[in-house]
């Protein structure tokens, strides 16, 4: 029992940051993020014991989070918020950095949730291709392809002079 | 177009670049690079940091606290649920002992220690609590219970009546040092020495004072030393 509790306060001291940020640009609102965070510990909870592999424990999390997200969708209508609100864009200083910085979370919030999960996973989560593939459940090169288009359109949108002239090659 | 083909040269490319973390650390390994490939290193280089930058989203404040918690009352909720026949099976022996108990001299015991501790756990929200004005509820909850005396404690959250176990209360949440402390006033309950208590996750201390017993409780990392101290001046 103390070997689970200790086990379980690690994995929430160690990931819930990561799962929240996760959460929090799949759903796109912090307090959905808070409930689906703490609905993926929960469901952890219960089933800690099944888990084998001590070095699978964060691609666990986060399969339980897209499982959990997934659900949530196919409960609830989506409903479109102000981007700003989201992650606060209005509090902070305006120089450039900061400016990019925010250009990109839009770029990120905007694309498509096919593509948003994938390269989320990977930045967020740091999982290669091959660990992606695994917790959305496709292959390989279905990822690869997601996480390029998706790198794509967001050098795209924060620098789309750049990109413009190949996008027509690139995208094939 | 998912299906790439391994031998393609368009998807090899594709793939290096949807894994640009990769990408970078052969280009690192390589004994020299060309301007092109350096220029090419910069470029993946900043657009990783960019964005690991944009996704570091700022945590709620103190948000695995609140995972635990929550975690911890589910978890208890779901004990609570698989032992609901025993307990109502031992409810009826229980009540009959309580009733008795009830018209003598209450002792503290551990089934004391246990009613505070899941008065503690049901009441787990009061927690987060911030009333402005707590210490005049204090004293409004101590003379319903027929105690004639001021308090003022310096950082009470919270204040308000209850029943531990059935026996009347007061209930406080008070901070020592930032730290939460929950705090019970048992005025019919009368100690005769100190006695400590724990579980997986709080501990805390009966206490004898001139009007009754003070339960002090607080997280098992937190020392009660200094509520304790705070608490039996104001009461004593």
């Amino acid at each position: 029992m103390i070997n689970k509790e200790h086990i379980f306060e690690g994995l929430v001291r160690s990931y819930h940051g990561d799962l929240y940020r996760y959460a929090l640009f799949l759903s796109k609102d912090e307090h959905i993020a808070q409930d689906v965070v703490q609905e993926v510990y929960v469901r952890a909870w219960k089933n800690i014991h099944k888990l084998k592999q001590a070095g699978a424990l964060k691609s666990w999390l986060f399969t339980i989070l897209c499982r959990e997200n997934a659900r949530r969708f196919s409960r609830k209508a989506v409903t479109l918020v102000n981007i700003e609100d989201v992650l606060d864009l209005s509090s902070s200083n305006n120089n450039e950095e900061d400016l990019q910085r925010h250009q990109l979370q839009n770029a990120i919030l905007q694309l498509p949730k096919d593509y948003r999960e994938p390269i989320l996973l990977q930045v967020i989560g740091g999982f290669s291709t091959h660990e992606i593939s695994k917790i959305l459940q496709l292959n390989d090169n279905t990822v690869s392809t997601r996480l390029y288009r998706a790198r794509n359109q967001l050098k795209q949108k924060i620098n789309p002079d750049c990109h413009s002239s190949k996008r027509g090659r690139e995208d094939g | 177009m998912d299906n790439l083909n391994p031998f393609d040269e368009l998807a090899s490319r594709r793939k290096h670049l949807s894994d640009p973390v990769q990408l970078i650390k052969q280009l690192h390994q390589k004994p020299e690079l060309t301007a092109a490939q350096k220029m090419q290193l910069e470029q993946l280089e900043n657009f990783e940091a960019a964005l690991r930058s944009a996704t570091y989203i700022p945590l709620p404040e103190k948000l695995d606290e609140k995972i635990l918690l929550n975690s911890r009352i589910k978890s208890r909720s779901v004990f609570k649920k698989h032992m609901k026949k025993f307990i109502a099976m031992a409810a009826s022996f229980a009540l009959i002992s309580f009733i008795a108990l009830r018209f003598l001299v209450f002792t503290p015991s551990s089934a004391l220690a246990n009613d505070a501790l899941f008065h503690l756990y049901h009441d787990i929200e009061h927690l987060n609590e911030n009333q402005h004005d707590a210490n005049l509820r204090l004293n409004e909850s101590m003379h319903s219970l027929g105690i004639n005396k001021t308090i003022k404690i310096r950082k009470l959250r919270y204040a308000s009546n209850c029943h531990v176990g059935k026996i009347p209360g007061v209930h406080l949440i008070m901070e020592v040092d930032s730290r939460v402390y929950t705090v019970l006033f048992l005025p019919e309950v009368k100690s005769e020495k100190e006695e400590s208590f724990q579980d997986d996750h709080y501990h805390g201390k009966i206490i004898p004072v001139s009007q009754g017993s003070v339960i002090v409780m607080g997280m098992s990392k937190f020392p009660l030393g200094p509520a304790i101290k705070e608490i039996t001046h104001d009461f004593s």
